[in-house]
């Protein structure tokens, strides 16, 4: 048995080079069992490396990742990640990409996950297409379904929402709230640039600042579960943090203006 | 053509200050009129063909209907199904080896670096050379038999799969293979889940491509080498001054040519259908 306060994530020192340039320096932060934690920074700033790294697609040059305390150095199928740009295969079918992840993983789909997750995911109906004939919404809707398909302990979301229009963002975000808040399970880690979002979604949020990026503020997220974006932005906390996490991005945002 | 310009005299019309803007060269032409045009343009062909044909000597050009006469013969005296054949054996088993030859080497080539690399300078040269300067060496090597014939068809189709397939593996989509790898794909499943499906394309464009050359291939190496097929065929008649009896081959191969390229169009309309229009 873990113990309850034992991180699940643990993110010790990392830091990242790439082609000699330094994306990610000395971050450290930690995730609990069932915490959703956005990490909002400026673009440029390291947020998808760090997401990258925390998946085992990205070796680290300086300190590491671990999961319930175990090193990261490649990827595992108790993570699943799901891509800013979708990264559906354009020759699968809705269904086949569904299943992709339990495909390759050599595992079978005996509860009927996959059907599950279609019909939750309002898929049910364009099983038989190919992504091409899906609007932006529907593409994400299956890279959320593939990435739950294969039940992460840690389910990784790289600026999810940022390819859909604004309409289609607060659907696909209530939506994925909702999943995240009837499912006991899992982790998650969500990466975006937008204030609101992450307030709607996060426990905690995490401020990138970079380049290289680093860990500049942290703050809980003090709003009840079940959320609705009615009730966030409502929420008596809602405006300070707001302006908390503005602050915080504006001066960064400005400091890089002055800069370049 | 029209009567538009013609103005009859005397009819007192004022001309037009403005001139009707002509019907717009984009608007697409409905299938009857695209099909009424195309028919129309082989049957002035055939027409003034055969007009011209029966005017000068039958040696420098025939006739259609010449040729349809020799076409029956040839046909009746088995000369024709009998070089089709052995032309249609060369072209079948040397495209067959060229492309099985031409997909290995493209897939190992475009996914291990090393390999791409070290093959890069020699390929780019023997691509460069146009085939049919090797067709004399190739005879001194495989005789004038079918051997010799196959070898060539095999270095014509060779070169567009094996180029085209390389690109294709090499084209892969980056974050593709990043969500493989996120999902711990192993290699094996990343080459049908990813690499073959999305180098399809290119290999067909390199097979039609490949086709083409096989046609040419094959003729080519009869006229230099075997005394069998089509390419035979052309030669000796030539030779003999029979003009209507060497057409019937060129045609042959013509139809040969276009049936093969449809079937091809057919097929890659199939296989990426992922990528057809919504």
């Amino acid at each position: 048995m873990l113990d309850a306060t034992f991180p699940k994530v643990t993110v010790d020192g990392l830091a990242v080079r790439l082609t000699g340039n330094q994306i990610l320096k000395d971050i450290s932060l930690t995730v609990d069992p069932h915490e959703f934690v956005c990490i909002i920074g400026t673009s440029g700033g390291g947020k998808t490396t760090l997401l990258r790294a925390v998946a085992g697609l990205l070796p680290a040059s300086s300190g590491c990742v671990r999961l319930d305390g175990e090193e990261i150095v490649a990827p595992t199928p108790r993570i699943a990640m799901v891509f800013q740009q979708f990264g559906l295969f354009p020759w699968k079918t809705v269904r086949a990409n569904v299943e992709y992840g339990l495909r390759v993983q050599r595992r079978t789909d005996e509860s009927g996950r996959v059907d599950r997750l279609l019909e939750i995911m309002n898929l049910a109906q364009v099983a038989g297409r190919y992504p091409h004939q899906l609007s932006g919404g529907m593409k994400q809707r299956v890279g959320i379904a593939r990435a739950l398909s294969v039940e992460p302990e840690l389910l990784l979301l790289d600026e999810p929402f940022s390819a859909v229009d604004a309409i289609t963002r607060e659907l696909l975000q209530n939506e994925v709230l909702q999943l995240w808040e009837r499912n006991t399970q899992m982790t998650g880690m969500l990466i975006t640039h937008d204030i609101d979002e992450a307030i709607l979604m996060a426990d905690r949020i995490v401020v990138i600042a970079g380049p290289p990026g680093q860990v500049a503020m942290q703050v809980p997220v003090p709003i009840p579960r079940p959320r609705t974006p009615r009730g966030v932005r409502t929420h008596e906390c809602y405006p300070e943090l707001r302006d908390q996490l503005w602050a915080a991005l504006r001066d960064r945002a400005t400091h890089d203006l002055e800069r370049t | 053509m029209t009567a538009a310009t013609t103005q009859p005299p005397g009819t007192g019309q004022r001309p037009r200050r403005f001139r009707r803007p002509a019907r717009s060269i984009n608007t697409p032409l409905t299938p009857a009129i695209r099909w009424a045009l195309r028919l129309t343009s082989v049957l002035v062909i055939v027409v003034a063909w055969e007009i011209y044909g029966r005017a000068i000597n039958p040696v420098l050009l025939s006739s259609p209907s010449a040729i349809s006469r020799a076409f029956v013969d040839m046909i009746g005296d088995g000369t024709l199904f009998q070089a089709l054949a052995e032309s249609l054996v060369v072209l079948g088993a040397g495209s067959l080896i060229g492309i099985a030859i031409g997909l290995l080497v493209g897939l190992a080539a475009g996914r291990n670096q090393v390999f791409g690399t070290l093959i890069e300078v020699p390929l780019n040269a023997l691509y460069a050379t146009p085939s049919v300067a090797l067709i004399p060496i190739i005879v001194v090597w495989f005789g004038f038999g079918p051997t010799a014939k196959t070898v060539v068809v095999i270095l014509f189709v060779l070169f567009p799969v094996l180029i085209n397939t390389m690109r294709g593996v090499q084209e892969v989509d980056r974050e593709l293979v990043e969500v493989a790898r996120s999902f711990c794909s192993g290699e094996r499943r990343m080459w049908f889940d990813l690499i073959i499906p999305s180098a399809l394309p290119y290999m067909v464009t390199g097979l039609r491509l490949a086709i083409g050359r096989a046609l040419i291939g094959v003729i080519v190496a009869e006229f230099f080498t075997a005394f069998s097929g089509l390419g035979h065929l052309i030669v000796t008649n030539a030779n003999s001054f029979r003009t209507d009896r060497t057409f019937v081959p060129i045609l042959v191969i013509a139809v040969l040519g276009v049936l093969l390229t449809a079937l091809l169009e057919f097929a890659e309309r199939r296989v990426v259908r992922w990528s057809a229009k919504d």
